[in-house]
């Protein structure tokens, strides 16, 4: 279970206090597929970004399945994310050095996961994904929706029990639009909690989501 | 301890080695550069140093000098026999040498020919120099010459050939050459030519009761300041050194030229760490979001922190390995090039060899200067961006 409780969330920008989010509170539970959309702007990825741990609260609290995680130092936070969760980012974050299976298995590493584990098992990943055939490019070689498949075998190589996908159609041509959509469709099966933002709330994608979170300047509009 | 683990992390930075072949070899270059260079500095100026420790092995423990005017002059015998009288003095050898100053193939060279008294050879058991052909000369020899191996080599001289001398100051010689010397101290065998003090007396024009110096050997060592103060004391115009301040001298001498090349050294390691900082700044942007996105997949900050001291661990190991090796090999062929700024003496004959000498010690510094600036240097942005939130490094 995922709860955000009076969540606010500030950046600062230069000398500019930005107020990200604001007192947001919402709970997911175990096995839930939930939508946040929402203007740009309004606070989608924010919300993404502190249920991955990957930035602080300002204010608030975030509990992953009855752990208040939010105040977790540094390195716990890591492990939570690589034990916990899967994060598909919207600009998928490859590194451009590494080759597709590298980059795949790269939460293996720090788990001690020998080299030749990690490769087949990034491997038979890749071929879920029809991308076995690019296990050795460089990821700057991909195209866009290689990348975003990449970004998604990376964010499963841990069997994660909670994904984030952020924008997942956004930089994606309409032919792999099917292909993510069955994917989360799968991952849906299999009983993951997925939350992912979406700029289009008329996305074929919703016809899978329990619940709509609306957002708007920072605040929870409406719940569907 | 998770033993996979660090493997795992150490055979990521040995392999973003090599997916950063660009980046490694900005700093791989200019760190064996600077490593090969200092590496070359201190193993020559070890040897200097070195030479100049052994040479102070046969070094009378007191030197005597006659002084004129403030300016170094021939010294009388007279001043010989006063010496003897002081307590603890055990003997008393003149001694006459001077520069020859010659053209040999149309190439400026220098040597030092010096005239000693054969039946008090200074060739006692403490010099560590041999004889390697020939016979050296017995009291009463006359025209007869001991050559360096180095002045042999110069001259193209062997035993029983006569050495035509004449310096461009106008003096002149014939000497038949009686044996051939090698020290394990470069100066003196590539250097001296050592003929009996009468001939050198003739050759130079000194009278016959004069000499260039009177070398005075004590009971032990530890009366060497004692007699040189009485020397001192006792006779005014002369100018008396220790055989430990003519040491010290040398290593003094070479102590400031080492100090030059340190100098030279740690500009040239400033250089490098600028260097590399000055790529660590250029690519933090793209290491800020490499390390964001390793955060971001389950990494955390120490492991990161752990594979990029082991990228400069392996960088620095591998770029002064083979800068101190090459500095070494260069510094055994003669430092080519420089060698004449490595001696000091523009105009000595090529011949002479820059000694070379490097110790353990030296050794472990130079890896402790290439590897140890290079970790800190290169981890600090690793740790900078290791300790910020992952969002706010992919950002």
């Amino acid at each position: 279970m995922i709860k955000v409780e009076n969540v606010t969330k500030n950046y600062q920008s230069g000398k500019v206090k930005v107020k990200a989010i604001h007192d947001v509170s919402l709970e997911i539970r175990r096995g839930e597929f939930i939508a946040l959309t929402g203007p740009s702007g309004s606070g989608k990825t924010t919300l993404l970004n502190i249920i991955g741990c990957l930035t602080r609260i300002t204010k608030g609290s975030l509990w992953l399945d009855d752990q208040e995680v939010s105040h977790f130092p540094d390195h716990f936070l890591s492990a939570v994310r690589r034990d916990k969760i899967g994060f598909i980012f919207q600009q998928f974050n490859l590194i451009s050095g590494y080759t597709t299976w590298e980059n795949v298995s790269l939460p293996l590493v720090p788990m001690g996961v020998s080299e030749k584990m990690r490769r087949a098992r990034a491997l038979k990943l890749l071929e879920h994904l029809n991308l076995e055939t690019r296990a050795d490019f460089m990821a700057n070689e991909l195209s866009g929706g290689e990348q975003q498949r990449t970004a998604f075998a990376r964010a499963l190589i841990n069997n994660p029990e909670i994904i984030l996908a952020d924008e997942p159609f956004s930089n994606i041509d309409v032919g792999h639009v099917k292909m993510v959509i069955d994917i989360l469709a799968d991952l849906k099966k299999r009983g993951k909690t997925i939350v992912t933002s979406l700029h289009d709330s008329n996305t074929p994608v919703v016809k899978l989501v329990d619940h709509t979170v609306y957002f708007d300047s920072g605040k929870i509009s409406a719940h569907k | 301890m998770n033993t996979a683990k660090h493997i795992n992390l150490w055979l990521m930075a040995a392999q973003n080695l090599r997916r950063y072949r660009a980046k490694s070899l900005a700093i791989l270059i200019p760190l064996i550069l600077v490593m090969a260079t200092s590496s070359f500095m201190m193993s020559t100026r070890g040897g200097f140093i070195k030479d100049a420790e052994i040479a102070r092995g046969f070094l009378p423990d007191v030197t005597v000098q006659g002084i004129s005017a403030g300016r170094v002059e021939e010294i009388s015998l007279d001043v010989k026999a006063g010496i003897e009288d002081i307590p603890h003095v055990k003997k008393v050898v003149p001694r006459v040498w001077g520069y020859l100053p010659l053209r040999i193939d149309e190439t400026d060279a220098a040597f030092t020919l010096m005239g000693i008294d054969f039946a008090h050879s200074v060739f006692d058991q403490r010099l560590p120099w041999t004889i390697d052909s020939g016979i050296f000369p017995v009291p009463g020899d006359r025209n007869k010459a001991v050559l360096g191996s180095g002045v042999a080599q110069s001259f193209a001289a062997s035993i029983g050939d006569k050495l035509q001398i004449e310096d461009t100051l106008g003096n002149k010689g014939e000497f038949e050459v009686a044996a051939i010397f090698n020290s394990t101290v470069q100066v003196y065998s590539t250097d001296l030519i050592v003929v009996s003090i009468e001939d050198a007396r003739i050759f130079f024009g000194y009278t016959e009761d004069e000499a260039s110096d009177l070398l005075v050997y004590t009971d032990a060592p530890e009366y060497a300041d004692r007699v040189a103060l009485d020397i001192t004391r006792l006779f005014k115009n002369t100018r008396v050194l220790t055989s430990k301040a003519l040491t010290d001298l040398v290593k003094e001498a070479f102590g400031r030229r080492g100090g030059t090349f340190q100098a030279m050294w740690l500009i040239l390691l400033v250089a490098v760490l600028l260097l590399v900082w000055a790529q660590s700044a250029h690519i933090s942007v793209d290491v800020g979001k490499e390390i964001g996105i390793l955060k971001a997949t389950g990494w955390q900050t120490g492991e990161i922190i752990e594979m990029k001291m082991m990228e400069s661990l392996i960088l620095g190991l591998f770029g002064t390995s083979l800068g101190v090796l090459l500095g070494f090999v260069y510094a055994l062929m003669g430092t080519p090039g420089i060698s004449g700024y490595c001696l000091g003496c523009a105009s000595i004959y090529p011949k002479f060899p820059v000694p070379v000498h490097c110790d353990f010690q030296s050794i472990i510094l130079l890896f402790i200067l290439g590897v140890l600036p290079l970790m800190g240097v290169s981890s600090i942005p690793a740790w900078l961006a290791g300790v910020i939130d992952p969002d706010e490094g992919i950002r």
